[in-house]
């Protein structure tokens, strides 16, 4: 039985294919919520929510749907209320000041290993999503992970379209000046590019 | 909810309207919209004609390209930490 009937069942009450679901879930739900709360321990949190909320929340599922993003949904939403109510708008202690983030990924200058491993990269791409706004994460998270539409994003998190494509834009203007310098270091845009030759 | 998301004081007033976008964002938002191949074909052919005609075009393209790709890569791998309800 795939995700779909499974969401379709336990939206009708049936509690043993939403135990599934969640069994089935629970460490990508985790993995959705660090993305967005960046803090172990508040991912943990959130988690649980999530799954407290899922009981009652999966009766509005429509079925057949797009589960995994309606989850994803539900976990960014709940991410929101988790830091909102924790006083946590702010990115976790250790996130690092804009310019630095910059400085740092400007000049990568790494081991041939971390090259190849692409490690560098990697951090680079955490340190400028910790530089952006919790909901700039999350809303990123549902456009580019879930491939969402702005409109959908802003009916399933509850906010204006307009704000969803504002933040977004912000965030996709600072992820581009944090990251240019160490993408193309990378991976060099191919000056002779053809369209349609990959 | 939102009001209190939006109060911190790092974010630019959100409820901007969405025409204010710089080119840059614009550009930004249909060059996404590009590489997750969910532009209409006649848009499409508009982008990929600049591509061919415009090399700084393409080249911002492609740099923008590689950047989504890597964060597309981030969101989807595991998290640090485990975590287990059941």
């Amino acid at each position: 039985m795939d995700d779909e009937q499974l969401a379709g069942l336990a939206s009708q009450g049936d509690r043993d294919a939403l135990a599934t679901l969640i069994q089935q879930y629970e460490v990508w739900i985790y993995t959705v919520a660090h993305k967005i709360a960046l803090r172990e321990q508040d991912a943990r949190e959130i988690t649980q929510n999530v799954v407290s909320k899922m009981v009652t929340a999966i009766r509005a599922y429509q079925s057949p749907g797009n589960f995994r993003a309606w989850l994803a949904a539900v976990t960014a939403r709940a991410a929101f209320d988790f830091l909102r109510q924790a006083g946590r708008r702010e990115p976790p202690g250790e996130a690092v000041p804009f310019e630095e983030v910059k400085e740092f990924c400007s000049d990568p200058a790494p081991n041939p290993r971390e090259a190849l491993e692409g490690q560098n990269l990697r951090e680079c791409v955490e340190k400028a999503m910790a530089d952006l706004t919790p909901q700039q994460r999350a809303i990123l998270t549902l456009r580019l992970e879930e491939d969402l539409p702005t409109k959908e994003i802003a009916a399933r998190l509850g906010i204006p379209p307009k704000q969803v494509r504002v933040q977004l834009s912000r965030g996709y203007t600072q992820l581009r000046t944090i990251l240019a310098d160490v993408a193309q270091h990378y991976f060099p845009v191919r000056k002779n590019h053809e369209c349609g030759t990959e | 909810m939102n009001a209190a998301l939006n109060d911190n004081p790092r974010e630019p007033n959100p409820n901007h309207e969405a025409e204010d976008l710089t080119e840059e964002q614009l550009f930004l938002e249909r060059a996404t919209a590009y590489w997750l191949n969910e532009m209409a074909a006649e848009e499409r052919r508009a982008f990929e004609e600049q591509m061919r005609s415009d090399a700084g075009f393409r080249e911002q393209a492609e740099s923008w390209r590689v950047i989504l790709t890597a964060v597309r890569e981030w969101l989807a791998a595991p998290a640090p930490g485990v975590i287990s309800l059941t």
